[in-house]
């Protein structure tokens, strides 16, 4: 499956990012906030196969990807993790409440 | 080249679902969605390992970690109310920038491909040689990371039976 | 370290090792033992004078012992036949001072005083052997702290505490401009050996005259000449008699006058103004510390005065430039330590009999207290040079000197310092020793052993000196001269029945005139000197010099006060210019800018990817 049209994959690149950035602007859910942060990552992860692909080195994309994986599972983990321990302490998941140290 | 704006087009109702949803559930199965058409493009870029890591860890794991979160924080329904409004009117923005990016963005990546300098031997070098020797730090840095992520969490949670008394 | 000669010059090294280490074995020595430390130190010191004797015997001009030290720098330690000469003088003094001070009630707490004396001896050898400028300095400005711990541990009260504080600035403010002195010095001549100097000595350029102005300052300072000698009087009030008679009689005019000699004749090569400045000071430094010392009641006081006006003979004599003066400047060093420590060592015994330091209230004592009195008898006639004890001919060498320039009111400004130290000393000895009995005194008793020895021995000293006075003349002094490169031509001692034995006749004369027509007016023997003291005009300077007008510290007291007033308003201007300007002018800034920041976290995110997705077009060059 070659003759791949690199503007079109960059076409759609672009839609998802502004998806993803759209979400993390509006959202005031932290978790949604956490979706929008996944589906960016996404759209990353699919610029940089394609560039791999452009210069005939799909290898080294691929091992970049893992990485880049494992980075945005931990984060995503980490992150959950303290949503979780502020919704024990504050009782709410709003960001907007989250107002206590504001100067 | 059909199958590949298919695939597009299954990750594009993926996300754009994941983020008009009300219920935080169904977005994270939407998202889960995206990641399984991910998956396809990667293997139909002939990259086969990252492919599999994708589908494993952000179509498996990453779906189970929301479900699970969302899950402690049963009671949102009376504490966020946020504007529904907000995530009505995605679909006539996203349109809006469909018809924009399609006059602007085609040309400039067509100048931008031909920056690019293929290099010679590149798909003669194997995966696990770049993994392993070129690109070496990257483990040690993952292991750091990893580590770094487990004792977070250990202790973002060590006082869970203190808490519940 | 590597000794580089061998085992004859090793005995150069013991003076300086030894009592370092004894005086930290001291320290660990328990508080309950009664007399072992005294007798640890006693013979100490003696170890070190069996040194300093046999390294006389050695003989030799020049012996030297480098050491290497971090392998690039070299200590030197030289002796020519000056350095021998003092290095002798100095471990003899300790020896004596560390017999005396064993009976002696008021001296602190024993271990300190026996750990600082061990030390000083350390320092005052390291000074005289050395022959690098820098080693020199090193161990000239280590004694300055331990005069300041040997007068704090005297008494408790608060006054010592501030003489304390006053012995150290003035003699550490010297000592800085020693140490800036010794810096030009190097920066004029790039060597810092004071041999490898005196082959071709120092002229009198810009540098040159100011570098030596501010080592001279240093020097007069520890030697005790005329602004800079208010520490003694003060410390005599305050401290106690064996510091007095080793420090500020012995030590400090040893070390002073043999670092005025180096600078002077060895290393500059002095003009004659700076001669004559020196020359004055040395007059101004007799007359004045006689004046302030003849009106005195305080015994130690009065003693302390004399010590600061014989060091104004020693400078006199340097200065003069020509061999005999200089051999009397050297010969008069060693005799007014020995004399002057004397009268010291009688001082504390009469105040350990009697408690009592005022002599309007002692009065008799010669029967009571035989041997001291014998012994003050001799120092005095030595200090006012009566003709066969070794004062005579030491001042004897200083006149013919000074007469040899050419510049006669030096001599005039001489002899009567003369006759007023007679006047002075006759006064004190009619009140202490003769005279009548007081009733509370009838009690007293002769002094212990241990200081009488000492006492003893310095005066069969002042004795030997007198009457064989070519023994040190020749075999001290003289080689000391030739080595430093004035060589005398004419014989230096011997009993010269000239004009000037009539003329010390006639300074007999005028100070026995002087004291009776006192104790004829007055009647007490205490108050003899009192129509001099209410002299129309001299009166009137008298009250200015006991309010402190004439002191330096008292003066720079004063200004720094106003000093501190002024520094003060300065800095609140500065402040307001730093501080307050520059924060204000922030805070109307940020107030705007505080309009911006919201706080909230959305117009945050909107503000990042806006400015992302701007950047990447710009540099991808998307044309508008």
């Amino acid at each position: 499956m070659q003759n791949i049209y690199f503007p079109l994959d960059w076409f759609f690149i672009t839609l998802i990012f502004f998806s993803g950035a759209y979400c993390m602007i509006v959202s005031k859910n932290i978790i949604k906030l956490l979706i929008g942060f996944e589906i960016i990552s996404k759209a990353s992860i699919i610029a940089i196969i394609t560039s791999g692909y452009l210069i005939s080195n799909i290898n080294l994309a691929q091992s970049i990807i893992i990485v880049m994986i494992l980075v945005e599972a931990v984060v995503i983990a980490t992150g959950l993790a303290l949503v979780v321990k502020s919704y024990r302490i504050n009782k709410t998941i709003d960001i907007t409440k989250l107002s206590n140290m504001k100067g | 080249m059909i199958l590949y704006v298919l695939i597009y087009l299954v990750i594009i109702v993926g996300v754009v679902g994941a983020v008009i949803s009300k219920k935080l559930l169904n977005s994270a199965i939407m998202l889960a969605i995206a990641s399984i058409g991910i998956s396809l493009l990667l293997f139909g870029y002939s990259a086969p390992w990252a492919a599999v890591f994708e589908l494993s860890v952000c179509a498996g794991l990453i779906t189970v970690l929301f479900i699970s979160a969302v899950s402690l924080v049963k009671n949102e329904e009376d504490t966020t109310k946020e504007k529904q409004i907000k995530y009505s009117i995605f679909p006539l923005i996203m349109s809006a920038v469909v018809i924009l990016s399609s006059i602007f963005i085609p040309e400039y990546f067509e100048k931008l491909s031909s920056y690019a300098n293929t290099t010679q031997n590149g798909n003669e070098l194997k995966i696990g040689d770049i993994i392993w020797s070129i690109r070496g730090i990257d483990v040690i840095a993952q292991i750091m990371l990893l580590a770094g992520g487990v004792f977070a969490i250990k202790h973002i949670f060590s006082y869970v039976k203190k808490q519940e008394e | 370290m590597n000794l580089i000669n061998s085992t004859p010059t090793g005995i150069m090294m013991i003076p300086l090792i030894i009592p370092l280490i004894c005086a930290i074995l001291i320290l660990f020595i328990s508080e309950k033992t009664r007399y072992v430390r005294e007798f640890f130190s006693v013979i100490v010191t003696a170890v070190s004078l069996w040194a300093a004797i046999k390294l006389f015997k050695i003989g030799g001009d020049n012996l030297e012992l480098v050491f290497s030290w971090f392998s690039s720098h070299k200590l030197h330690f030289k002796l020519d036949y000056l350095s021998m000469f003092l290095l002798f003088s100095v471990s003899m003094f300790s020896f004596l001072i560390s017999i005396y001070s064993i009976s002696i009630p008021n001296k602190g707490n024993p271990k300190i005083f026996y750990f600082l004396l061990l030390l000083t001896q350390v320092a005052s050898s390291g000074v005289v052997l050395s022959d690098n400028l820098l080693l020199m300095l090193f161990f000239w400005e280590s004694m300055v702290i331990f005069l300041y711990i040997f007068i704090y541990i005297s008494s408790n009260s608060q006054q010592t505490k501030s003489t304390a504080l006053k012995t150290f600035l003035i003699n550490g403010i010297a000592d800085i401009s020693m140490m800036i002195g010794i810096a030009m010095i190097y920066y004029i001549t790039s060597t810092l050996s004071i041999s490898e100097i005196s082959k071709t000595k120092i002229i009198m350029t810009g540098w040159g005259t100011l570098s030596f102005f501010l080592i001279l300052i240093g020097t007069l300072t520890k030697a005790g000449a005329f602004p800079f000698h208010t520490w003694i009087p003060q410390a005599a009030l305050y401290s106690n008699a064996s510091f007095m008679a080793y420090i500020p009689a012995a030590i400090d005019k040893l070390l002073g006058i043999y670092f005025l000699a180096r600078i002077s004749l060895h290393i500059f090569q002095i003009n004659l103004s700076v001669q004559i400045i020196l020359m004055i000071i040395a007059s101004i430094t007799i007359i004045a510390a006689v004046m302030m010392a003849l009106i005195q009641t305080d015994y130690k006081r009065l003693l302390s005065y004399h010590a600061v006006s014989q060091t104004g003979y020693m400078i006199l004599g340097i200065s003069t430039l020509n061999p005999i003066g200089i051999a009397g400047g050297l010969f008069h060093m060693i005799n007014h330590a020995t004399y002057k420590s004397c009268l010291f060592m009688t001082a504390g015994s009469v105040e350990r009999q009697t408690q009592i330091n005022d002599i309007s209230k002692l009065g008799g004592l010669f029967w009571k207290m035989p041997a001291t009195a014998i012994c003050f008898i001799i120092s005095a006639a030595a200090i006012s040079g009566i003709a066969p004890l070794n004062g005579y001919f030491s001042k004897e060498l200083v006149y013919k000197g000074t007469l040899n320039t050419g510049y006669t009111i030096f001599f005039y400004a001489a002899e009567i310092g003369s006759v007023l130290t007679l006047a002075s000393f006759l006064k004190l000895g009619h009140s202490v020793f003769f005279g009548k009995l007081n009733d509370n005194l009838k009690g007293t008793k002769e002094a212990p052993l241990t200081i009488l020895l000492p006492m003893i021995a310095l005066s069969c000293i002042c004795i030997i000196f007198g009457f064989g006075a070519h023994l040190p003349l020749s075999k001290l002094i003289q080689p000391s001269i030739v080595s430093i490169g004035y060589i005398p031509h004419t014989e230096l001692s011997g009993f010269h029945l000239d004009n000037l034995f009539l003329i010390s006749i006639t300074i007999i004369i005028f100070s026995l005139t002087l004291h009776i027509s006192g104790f004829s007016i007055y009647g007490k023997p205490y108050k003899t000197s009192d129509h001099i003291h209410y002299a129309p005009i001299i009166k009137n300077i008298y009250q200015l010099a006991e309010k402190g007008y004439f002191d330096l510290y008292e003066i720079f007291k004063r200004i720094f006060k106003s000093l501190a007033n002024i520094l003060f308003k300065i800095d609140r201007f500065f402040d307001i210019v730093i501080d307050k300007i520059p924060s204000n002018i922030s805070i109307i800034f940020s107030s705007q800018i505080s309009y911006i920041h919201r706080g909230i976290y959305n117009y945050y995110m909107l503000a990042i990817f806006i400015f992302v997705v701007v950047y990447l077009m710009y540099l991808g060059g998307i044309k508008w």
